[in-house]
């Protein structure tokens, strides 16, 4: 009999999970390959990393343990009955002393370790929002924000915090090994005969520790982007009547997540038990064989006393860095995500400059052979030799895939080409700043962005110069949004939501208002009428010929039936130019284009019926 | 662990959280065996601090004693293993609440799934679950500390009473300390928590729209907010550090000149006659660890209170509507051949919201119907009510001569193909996508097929894993076009009783549309179809065109018959031609 979907489906996810779970845990996604020293090192002098600050933090920290040291020596002291003026008043003081290094110490690592996450974070933030187009095909926008807020508080925990701490404590140790050696060697030697066997016993600990640790994480994760990707869809879910389905598939990940959660927590107690049990033979080899010293004279009781302080903390302190080193070891993956990201080449966006001999008139766009692929291997765009004539309207046409978007984003020089040029009359693209060529380009997307903040903000967003109201109404009017507008509360009123109070239509047409106050001279159109219903077509229509006037225009188009009248219609299949021309000479010598025409007509003539 | 939303909870209130312990089983027998060896453990650990003070006060050569130290000192720590089964009851707690939640958010009515953002939707299943769980852990604790502290002031007042007088203000202070520490230190981290939330969706808001940065060339406008929130982050942070630099120096000042006054009084009285030296040890041994102990016990008191508040919130979660699938009838077999008819139908999806006004008609089986209208007019809304995915405010909705209501509501859908526009596609691959409602896979003839009529046979050729190949967040080569192939694919492989498209393939290019839509009417001959379209022409030969427009039916029949007789589809036609 043969297995249901959704065994098999419960099945492969379970595998797909660890098998995901294992390769993470050898290396990250992208490189493949663990963070470095090298590229701890690198990262560190990328990034402005407050080095001042993590000094003058750690020498108050070991100023801190110091002095916290001494406290115990002037304890036995008391205990002998040396209660002077003197006595008391040093003991006060280091006391009072502690309180206050140990305030600013906290302050100072806290303070340290902020910075130094805000510092990633920006560095970061600037970055990311640098990355070229192309790179956002290898890594996805949620794993950037992960880095920019995840990573960077852990790096920034692990460098401050963690090493800081780890110095200190083991500084502390050193310190109070000293007393304790002082007071009676042999006590000493046998109390610590233990060390090594503790240490080593720790580092296994750490190893398994951190592996489930981050194994539980991973799942964590897992369970998380599962539900949310179902959660989001429950429309779906319940279309198909999948809920038993899907019941079955989350249960799987709870119980995947909390098996792990479990073994987590019971090997740290069972961790935490063994240091507990090193803390007990540590008292009892203190009071008995420290008691019969005592009661030998080989010690007195005051001395035992500070002798049983300083042992406690030193196991007290050598917990706590073994404790810590797992959390360097996680820093190492946040490393080495941070470090990917900051090793994409960054676009120029802020270089400006263009050749003198332009001029203020509409210039010619030239492609000459222009080849490009987000993969070397696998070109969406091969050899295109094109020219947009100043004030040309032109429309593009394709099967899906053709690499029209792409070629319409190329000429942003939001990709930048794999060989051949662009050229605004006979001058190279690369004779022009990045800045500077994009200012002439205005693009309208098939999805308008509207960011939430007043619709004056959106509207006049982009603008470099500061303009007045009665423009921005001037330009709502000819989009025939005026009214509208006002009706939403007018300037001020805040857009929520992506502007979905507003329709499709009306979406298009403010972001063509958006436009309009930005004057490019070239105007890049996606697929701007799809979607619209025959109302708001023809009021999109007219707010494009009003934003067409003038300019030249590069139309990615869905349906043909209307280009009969186009100035100029482009072929692309393939990444290929097969047609270009009118509409009536196009269908005489470009199959592709009558074969694209008759679909259209099919698509009418069946008008429901076969 | 992030920590639920407060709300009005009843103060004291227990219910909530008592109920969500039923729920998920909580294996009470268990947890209390376990609960009291661990008091037991305690009573002993406290125990072995006057046996440490008596050997040190010189009662060496006791080998009994001794011997009873050794051995309990093991025993205690041994016995700490019984931490590992009260852990995993808390876990079960957790799982099963987890999965309880799941299963809620499954079922939820569309009416009130509408309500919530689905973003905050997995958190209530992941993280609020376990947050309440802990309060096993945290219950444990209470009554292990109070137990202790309870014995080791006896302990200390019979080594000494006054000792104890004067040790105890400091640690009172200490334990006053800790409860405002602790209130404060959860409204810092919900504003903390705030902060970093609003950052996220700054970011996430602007990554998405990061193609209308770059054409507005507003980078730099952009990087100067972000640095913007994460310094409100940074001062808030800064805030958090202060405070917690203040209250841990304090604490541990406190600890410190605890330790100095036992010493320094302890050694004067012991020097009086006035106490023994074994029972200064004693004292000092346990005046190490006792402060910590009480705040422990008082952070697990302000947890369990902190989780008890939050309950409440959490407990909501079981008090949601649950869809209800299961009706006496069944659809199969009457979906495709009974008559679907509607009687002055109203619905909104909110209340005091009207989108379908008055709906009174019929659709004929075995048809192809048509629902055209301007936006805004509840087209999409009709075809959702008919797939049962809402429920009409008022009116009838029948099939045959039975209300819908009597149907079973989960067997109607899943005999009901329903395409939309840009249908989504789950993470997996191809082959699981479009066998997605399905329990069996197609025979090598099924696929082909399928994949000829929905125009992919060339495409999954042309893909290296073929229908294997992953449909993914990053890298999946497959174009909105293809992906809408995938998801009509999905939609027909069940062959369906009753087909609704809305729009479905208005955004293939116009081969992709044209062999798609004529390969389903020609599959679909003599089967129901409702179709949603906004261009009229692609719809012009259905059996029967309803025109709608504002939640009401303006006009229903033929084509040519609504063009001489409506104003409406004149109106919408004329501007469709005209546009050319």
């Amino acid at each position: 009999m043969q297995e249901k979907n959704s065994d098999l489906a419960v099945k492969r996810q379970i595998e797909i999970l660890h098998e995901a779970e294992r390769k993470n845990l050898a290396g990250s996604a992208l490189s493949g390959r663990k963070g470095t020293w090298r590229d701890f090192f690198n990262l560190l002098f990328k990034t402005r990393i407050p080095w001042l600050y993590l000094l003058v933090t750690l020498g108050v920290g070991l100023i801190a343990t110091k002095v916290g040291s001494l406290f115990p020596n002037y304890q036995t002291r008391y205990f002998a009955g040396e209660l002077t003026r003197e006595t008391i008043g040093v003991g006060i003081a280091i006391l009072l002393g502690g309180l206050v290094l140990g305030i600013i110490n906290n302050v100072f690592t806290g303070f340290t370790e902020n910075t130094i996450s805000k510092r990633l974070r920006n560095t970061l933030w600037e970055r990311v929002i640098s990355l070229p187009k192309v790179a956002f095909k290898k890594l996805s926008g949620r794993e950037m924000i992960s880095r920019i807020t995840q990573d960077s508080d852990l790096l920034a925990a692990t460098l401050v915090t963690v090493i800081i701490t780890i110095i200190s404590s083991t500084y502390g140790v050193y310190l109070y090994l000293r007393m304790i050696f002082e007071y009676h060697k042999t006590l000493a030697y046998v109390q610590f005969a233990l060390v090594p066997v503790f240490l080593l016993l720790k580092f296994i600990a750490g190893r398994i520790q951190y592996n489930l640790s981050f194994r539980s994480r991973f799942r964590f994760a897992s369970l998380t982007r599962y539900m949310a990707s179902i959660l989001v869809n429950i429309p779906l879910v319940k279309s198909y009547n999948r809920e038993a389905y899907e019941r079955v598939r989350g249960n799987m990940a709870i119980d995947e997540y909390n098996k792990v959660q479990f073994k987590l927590q019971a090997v740290g107690i069972t961790f935490d038990l063994l240091d507990q049990a090193f803390q007990t033979l540590n008292d009892a080899i203190c009071i008995i064989y420290g008691g019969y010293l005592v009661t030998q004279g080989e010690l007195d009781i005051g001395t035992w006393i500070a002798f049983y302080t300083y042992s406690s903390g030193i196991y007290a302190m050598l917990t706590i860095v073994c404790n810590l080193w797992p959390m360097l070891k996680s820093a190492q993956g946040s490393v080495q995500r941070i470090a990917d990201v900051l090793n994409i080449p960054a676009e120029k966006w802020q270089t400006e400059g263009e050749p003198a001999a332009l001029g203020t008139e509409l210039p010619e766009l030239k492609l000459s052979d222009v080849t490009y692929g987000y993969n070397a291997d696998d070109p969406v765009l091969k050899n295109i030799n094109l020219n947009f004539p100043a004030g040309s309207t032109t429309y593009m046409v394709g099967p899906s895939g053709a690499g029209k978007t792409t070629l319409l984003l190329l000429l942003d020089r939001f990709y930048e080409p794999d060989s051949g040029q662009l050229s605004l009359n006979e001058h190279n693209a690369g004779e022009f700043g990045l800045y500077s060529w994009r200012k002439r380009f205005g693009y309208l997307q098939q999805e308008i962005v509207l960011f939430y903040g007043t619709m004056r903000e959106n509207l006049t967003y982009g603008l470099k110069e500061a303009i007045t109201d009665e423009a921005i109404e001037a330009v709502l009017a000819e989009v025939d949004m005026a009214k509208k507008v006002k009706e939403a509360g007018g300037l001020d009123a805040i857009v929520s939501e992506g502007g979905q109070s507003f329709s499709g239509g009306e979406r298009q047409r403010l972001a063509i208002a958006r436009l309009l106050l930005q004057n490019p001279q070239f105007v890049l159109l996606d697929e701007p009428l799809s979607n619209l219903d025959s109302r708001s077509e023809a009021q999109v229509r007219k707010a494009l010929a009003k934003l067409s006037a003038g300019r030249t225009v590069v139309a990615v188009s869905h349906r043909l039936r209307k280009l009969n009248n186009a100035e100029r219609i482009l072929v692309l299949d393939k990444g290929e130019i097969v047609g270009l021309g009118k509409h009536d000479e196009l269908l005489s010598n470009c199959p592709l284009y009558q074969e694209l025409v008759d679909a259209e007509l099919r698509i009418e003539k069946s008008g429901g019926q076969a | 662990m992030r920590q639920a939303k407060t709300t009005e909870a009843k103060r004291g209130s227990l219910k909530p959280l008592i109920r969500m312990m039923r729920e998920a089983k909580v294996p009470w027998l268990a947890y209390i065996f376990f609960f009291a060896l661990n008091l037991y453990v305690t009573n002993r650990g406290i125990y072995l601090y006057e046996v440490a003070g008596r050997i040190m006060g010189g009662e060496i050569h006791d080998p009994t004693l001794v011997r009873e130290y050794l051995m309990w000192s093991l025993i205690v720590v041994a016995m700490g293993f019984l931490i590992i089964p009260n852990a995993w009851v808390s876990i079960q707690f957790q799982r099963r609440s987890q999965q309880r939640a799941w299963d809620t958010m499954l079922r939820l009515p569309l009416s009130r799934y509408d309500l919530m953002a689905p973003s905050s939707l997995v958190s209530r299943v992941t993280t609020d679950s376990a947050f309440v769980s802990n309060i096993m852990t945290y219950i444990v604790n209470v009554f292990q500390n109070g137990y202790a502290i309870y014995l080791a002031v006896g302990v200390l007042y019979r080594s000494s009473a006054r000792l104890t007088y004067y040790v105890a203000p400091l640690i009172i202070i200490s334990a006053l300390v800790t409860i405002f520490a602790g209130k404060f230190a959860f409204s810092i981290n919900y504003m903390l928590q705030q902060i970093e939330s609003r950052l996220t969706s700054f970011l996430n808001e602007r990554i998405s729209g990061l193609n209308l940065i770059k054409a507005s060339q507003t980078e730099k406008q952009e990087i100067s907010q972000g640095e913007g929130l994460t310094e409100s982050k940074f001062k808030a942070q800064m805030k958090r550090t202060y405070y917690n630099a203040s209250i841990q120096g304090f604490q541990n000042f406190l600890r410190l000149a605890v330790t100095a006054i036992v010493l320094i009084l302890g050694s004067y009285l012991v020097d009086k006659g006035e106490m023994e030296i074994g029972g200064l040890i004693t004292f000092f041994m346990l005046s190490i660890s006792f402060p910590g102990t009480v705040q422990s016990f008082f952070r697990a008191i302000l947890d369990i209170i902190t989780i008890q508040g939050q309950t409440q919130v959490v407990a909501e979660i079981n008090d949601l509507p649950r869809e209800s699938l299961e009706s006496e009838l069944s659809p199969e077999g009457k979906l495709g051949s009974e008559k679907l008819s509607f009687e002055n139908m109203k619905f909104g999806y909110f209340p005091e919201q009207e989108v379908i006004r008055d709906f009174t008609e019929e659709i004929e089986p075995g048809k192809l119907t048509a629902i055209v209208g301007p936006s805004g007019s509840g087209k999409t809304t009709m075809l959702k009510l008919i797939e049962r995915l809402y429920e009409p405010d008022s009116g009838e909705f029948a099939l045959g001569d039975a209300s819908t209501e009597r149907y079973h509501r989960g067997e109607w859908r899943s005999n009901t193909g329903y395409i939309i526009q840009n249908s989504p596609l789950l993470p997996g691959t191809i082959k699981e996508n479009i066998l997605y409602g399905q329990d069996a896979d197609l025979s090598e003839a099924e696929w082909d097929k399928l994949l000829e009529i929905c125009a992919l046979k060339e495409v999954i050729d042309e893909l290296p894993a073929g229908l294997s190949t992953e449909v993914g967040e990053i890298g999946d080569r497959l174009s909105g076009g293809q992906r809408q192939r995938i998801a009509i694919a999905r939609a027909l492989v069940g062959n369906p009783e009753l087909l609704l498209m809305d729009e479905a393939t208005a955004n293939l290019d116009a081969r992709g549309e044209a062999t798609v839509t004529e390969n389903i009417l020609r599959e679909r001959k003599g089967k129901t179809t409702v179709v949603v379209a906004h261009r009229l022409s692609t719809v012009q030969n259905a059996d029967k065109i309803i025109v709608m427009d504002e939640g009401k039916i303006a006009a229903a029949g033929k084509a040519d018959w609504l063009y001489e007789n409506s104003e409406l589809y004149r109106e919408l036609v004329d501007l469709q031609e005209a546009s050319a």
